[in-house]
């Protein structure tokens, strides 16, 4: 009778052992998560840093839902940096908050958990390790509060993220390798863009890098520029009140007007109705660029007759309309960077995550509990007021995404999803940029004309739509209206008033 | 009484149809009729006699009493006797809540249904035109369904439903033909009386603070008591002294209902985006509304068996066409038309019971039931959080007087604990119900 007992012992502790070796090896471990990335790693929102939107990066909300890791993060103070978007009228115009936030968590005596930096391309994360040697802009500016190499002299964002030793690496570039092109409305292939040969490349040396450290981790695509708030929100013809003004001799709407493709000698000319227009046209609108100057109606408008421009005029006057031809090459490009990254995912072992499948879905909405989230500018509830950061809504359902596509993915991944209620409700776990922050700010009261604009304007018959689909006891698919929803934004928000 | 508590306070149910009621009766039993709560599966209804919830709904083939015109109309043709007959249940439950999952409405969130006990009740006669001929006329609830939530302005479910209460009556004469001691038929129509009122709130985002917040409650209210024709019928065979089988059949019905929805602006805060929301939805209107609800056809098979001449077994299936309730197309006037999916399920219960005769007329009796549930997982949240149930029946029938016996039955009803991670609204959640329901009949020959 002994020998079936130590044999049944014996099995048993090979099952024992079994199932709980197998299952480690498979586990996701976030506990010392590091993430390598740019803005939306950071948690920008409304074209600022602050620690009320920081606190639920995506990558923080990531390990909050999985344990609680330890996940250190460059902190800046509100109210941050940067002079955060503020609606102060649903006409809609903007304040900004002061840019003197201080960075809260500067001495921490080892690398950040999260590394991204605003403004960085993939070259930089590979490379660049102080703003001499940074892309200019965001991330030249503030990649020492993050990196701190007078320091540490570690290196760039893969080095340092090498040098923590991390559980598990996401690597995580959005897009500044062709978003600078359409902020500046400066679309110039090699210049403003990156070509596709050192895109891969470099994703190949940063991937090769982390997976050496260690090959558990996750590689995002990036967005398509096209197709996120800043380029799809204005359309390219003239509305009013939210609806398209129609000729009323052709019955057709009235395109805004452009520099390109105008016979010799005229200055401006319809724009195609293929042609994204900015959210940057709103600091030109207000004053007549773009707008047909017909007598009575508009002929009061000082530049009305005058193009938008096509390419920015100086750093300040961005370039606002992308034609079809250079829409169609930043497409294009985002799809061959995402062919790069997956490829060099592949090669490496690391998971290819696409983010567009997210924005895809988000265009269509998220449902939760009848309140309906989507991509729409300003009533969404996803995007911030830039048109293209997220808000902590919006980082939630991008962790929530990403936890969702590991699981299905990796084998033996559990990750546990994150509670929403909180970023639905609160605005997120410090209450987003409408947080504990009240520090004063240019607030602009409406009279009667303008809030009647700001109703039209606003509300228009998509938000409508949305508001007859939660009607029903549960969310259901909405039927389209007689004519398409139009959403309109004229007033400054990320250009200086022109002239 | 304001719009935000029209729908969501407990105010006089079927007030019209108890009117019509009292006219349509023959017996004339005087029971009102308040809400039901739906303790079959789906929002179905099968407790309509004290005797026959006694023996856990087992009762398409015994049907000796008069509230044979739900369980089997052919069982009447076997009561020689004018007979009226007429009782209440009342729904308690000890515990009615969900549990929230993340990512919607998120782990520690809960939230329980209100506690106020609903009743229904019912009411039969039975009246012998021959010695083979029998007319029955009577009333009961056939489908109901109330779901209220506690704190319904903070309930995280408060989107998708914070009541609703649906409730049909039905109104019968039946006519009961013994073909010989051994085989009897019965049928006749039914007349459907359907009331539906619905409460949620509306939500957006607003613009300002980027938080989901509520701007309106909306009240959708049927009106005109909407009155559907339907019919029932039902076989009972005697092959020998000691078994019985029985089928009985109530057709499906397709109500449509009219009625209004009503909205009532929640201020926000903001003064700018009050404005704007209230240019978009027609506050204090009430807006003309309609849908077709379908209600299933039920079928019941039941088998008796005397062991002695004291002692009855029955076991039975109920089998009922859910299917019919695959989605609501819900139209309100100048608004998109919502389509609903529910995706239902036909579906089987199995009923078992045991009736004890004892002396004088009085009787014992115990019963089991398992009833799934129609309604898939995806459906299952806020609105109806439906699941297979399990219940034990206890009951007895004391004959204290010659001519009057007096009815007691209690069901116990345990929802299979159901975990939601794949809801249509994504409102993941964990149900747990149980369910007392106690009844009481009175039962009168003459």
């Amino acid at each position: 009778m002994k020998t079936p007992n130590a044999l049944f012992r014996l099995v048993s502790a090979a099952a024992l052992a079994a199932a709980t070796a197998l299952p480690a090896a498979a586990q996701v471990d976030l506990s010392k998560l590091v993430w390598i990335g740019d803005s939306e790693g950071a948690g920008f929102s409304a074209g600022c840093l602050t620690k009320r939107v920081q606190v639920d990066s995506p990558g923080a909300i990531l390990v909050r839902a999985n344990g609680n890791g330890d996940y250190e993060q460059p902190i800046i103070n509100d109210p941050g940096l940067g002079g955060c978007l503020v609606l102060t009228s649903l006409a809609p115009s903007f304040g900004n908050e002061p840019s003197t936030g201080t960075p809260a968590n500067l001495a921490l005596p080892r690398p950040y958990n999260n590394l991204s930096v605003g403004g960085c391309a993939i070259h930089d994360m590979v490379y660049a390790t102080t703003g001499a040697n940074a892309s200019p802009g965001t991330c030249r500016n503030t990649i020492d509060l993050v990196l701190r190499n007078a320091v540490f002299g570690i290196g760039s964002q893969v080095d340092q993220a090498v040098s923590l030793g991390p559980s598990f690496v996401i690597l995580a570039n959005f897009g500044n390798d062709y978003l600078g092109a359409v902020l500046s409305g400066t679309i110039i292939d090699g210049v403003t863009v990156t070509p596709v040969a050192s895109f891969s490349a470099d994703t190949n040396t940063a991937l090769a890098k982390l997976k050496a450290r260690q090959p558990k981790g996750l590689v995002t695509g990036v967005v398509d520029v096209t197709n996120i708030p800043f380029t799809t929100t204005l359309p390219p013809f003239l509305t009013s009140g939210g609806k398209l003004v129609l000729n009323p001799a052709t019955g057709q709407p009235i395109p805004l007007l452009g520099p390109k493709g105008c016979p010799t000698g005229v200055p401006a000319c319809p724009i195609p109705a293929t042609t994204l227009v900015t959210l940057n046209a709103a600091g030109y609108l207000p004053y007549g660029y773009g707008i047909p100057c017909i007598p009575g109606v508009t002929s009061s408008l000082p530049f009305c007759n005058y193009p938008l421009p096509a390419a920015a005029i100086d750093a300040s006057h961005p370039g606002v309309l992308i034609y079809a031809s250079d829409a169609a090459l930043l497409h294009q490009r985002g799809l061959d960077y995402n062919a790069a990254t997956k490829a060099a995912a592949a090669a490496n072992g690391y998971l290819y995550y696409d983010p567009n499948v997210l924005l895809a879905k988000l265009k269509t909405g998220f449902d939760y509990g009848g309140a309906t989230i989507n991509a729409a500018f300003l009533t969404g509830g996803a995007f911030s007021y830039d048109g293209f950061h997220l808000t902590p809504i919006g980082y939630a359902l991008l962790a929530d995404d990403m936890i969702q596509f590991i699981n299905a993915n990796m084998p033996g991944a559990n990750l546990q999803r994150p509670d929403l209620s909180v970023y639905l409700f609160a605005g997120g776990t410090a209450g987003g940029l409408s947080g504990p922050y009240t520090a004063p700010y240019v607030w602009a009261p409406m009279n009667d004309a303008e809030k009647a604009t700001a109703i039209e304007q606003i509300f228009t018959l998509d938000f409508a739509s949305q508001l007859a689909a939660m009607i029903g006891p549960h969310r259901a698919a909405v039927v389209p209206g007689p004519s398409a929803p139009v959403q309109r934004f004229e007033r400054a928000a990320h250009s200086d008033p022109m002239p | 009484m304001s719009l935000f508590e029209s729908d969501v306070k407990e105010d006089p149910v079927f007030k019209a149809i108890g009117t019509r009621l009292a006219a349509l009766v023959l017996v004339g039993l005087a029971v009102a009729l308040p809400a039901a709560r739906t303790e079959a599966a789906g929002f179905a209804l099968f407790e309509q006699g004290s005797k026959g919830n006694a023996m856990g709904g087992a009762f398409a083939a015994t049907a000796d009493d008069p509230s044979a015109m739900f369980y089997n109309p052919a069982g009447n043709a076997f009561i020689d006797e004018f007979t009226l007959e007429g009782g209440a249940f009342i729904v308690l439950r000890p515990t009615a809540r969900l549990d929230g999952q993340n990512p919607y409405p998120g782990e520690g969130y809960s939230a329980n249904m209100g506690k106020s006990p609903y009743w229904f009740g019912h009411g039969y006669g039975v009246l012998s035109l021959s010695k083979d001929v029998k007319l029955s006329a009577g009333f009961w609830s056939p489908y109901g369904l109330g779901v209220p939530w506690q704190d319904p302005d903070t309930f995280r479910g408060r989107y998708i439903s914070q009541r609703v209460d649906l409730r049909q009556l039905a109104v019968g004469v039946q006519l009961a033909w013994k073909l010989s001691d051994s085989i009897a038929l019965g049928a006749g129509p039914e007349l459907r009386f359907t009331d539906v009122k619905l409460g949620k709130n509306v939500s957006a985002v607003d613009p300002f603070t980027q938080r989901v917040v509520d701007i309106a409650h909306t009240s959708i209210i049927s009106t005109g008591t909407p009155i559907k024709i339907t019919w029932a019928a039902g076989l009972l065979v005697k092959p020998c002294d000691r078994l019985r089988f029985g089928v009985a059949y109530h057709a499906h019905t397709d109500v449509d209902i009219t009625g209004y929805a009503e909205f009532g602006q929640i201020p926000t805060g903001n003064p700018q985006f009050d404005a704007a929301v209230s240019q978009q939805l027609p506050f204090g209107k009430q807006t003309p509304a309609r849908t077709t609800l379908q209600f299933p056809s039920t079928t019941a098979f039941g088998l008796a068996y005397d062991v002695t001449p004291k002692l009855t077994l029955e076991a039975d299936g109920n089998y009922v066409t859910w299917k019919v309730f695959d989605q609501t197309v819900l139209s309100i006037d100048g608004l998109p038309d919502t389509v609903l999916a529910h995706g239902w399920q036909n579906t089987w219960a199995f009923r078992a019971g045991a009736l004890y005769k004892a002396s004088q007329g009085s009787w014992l009796a115990a019963g089991f039931l398992y009833d799934q549930t129609p309604q898939p997982s995806w459906d299952a949240g806020p609105f109806l959080p439906d699941n297979n149930r399990t219940g034990v029946t206890v009951g007895a029938g004391l004959r204290v007087m010659k001519n009057f016996e007096v009815q007691f039955s209690s069901l116990f009803l345990w929802f299979h604990e159901r975990t939601i991670t794949d809801s249509k609204d994504n409102f993941s959640a964990t149900y747990q119900t149980f369910a007392i329901l106690p009844s009481l009949d009175m039962k009168m020959t003459f």
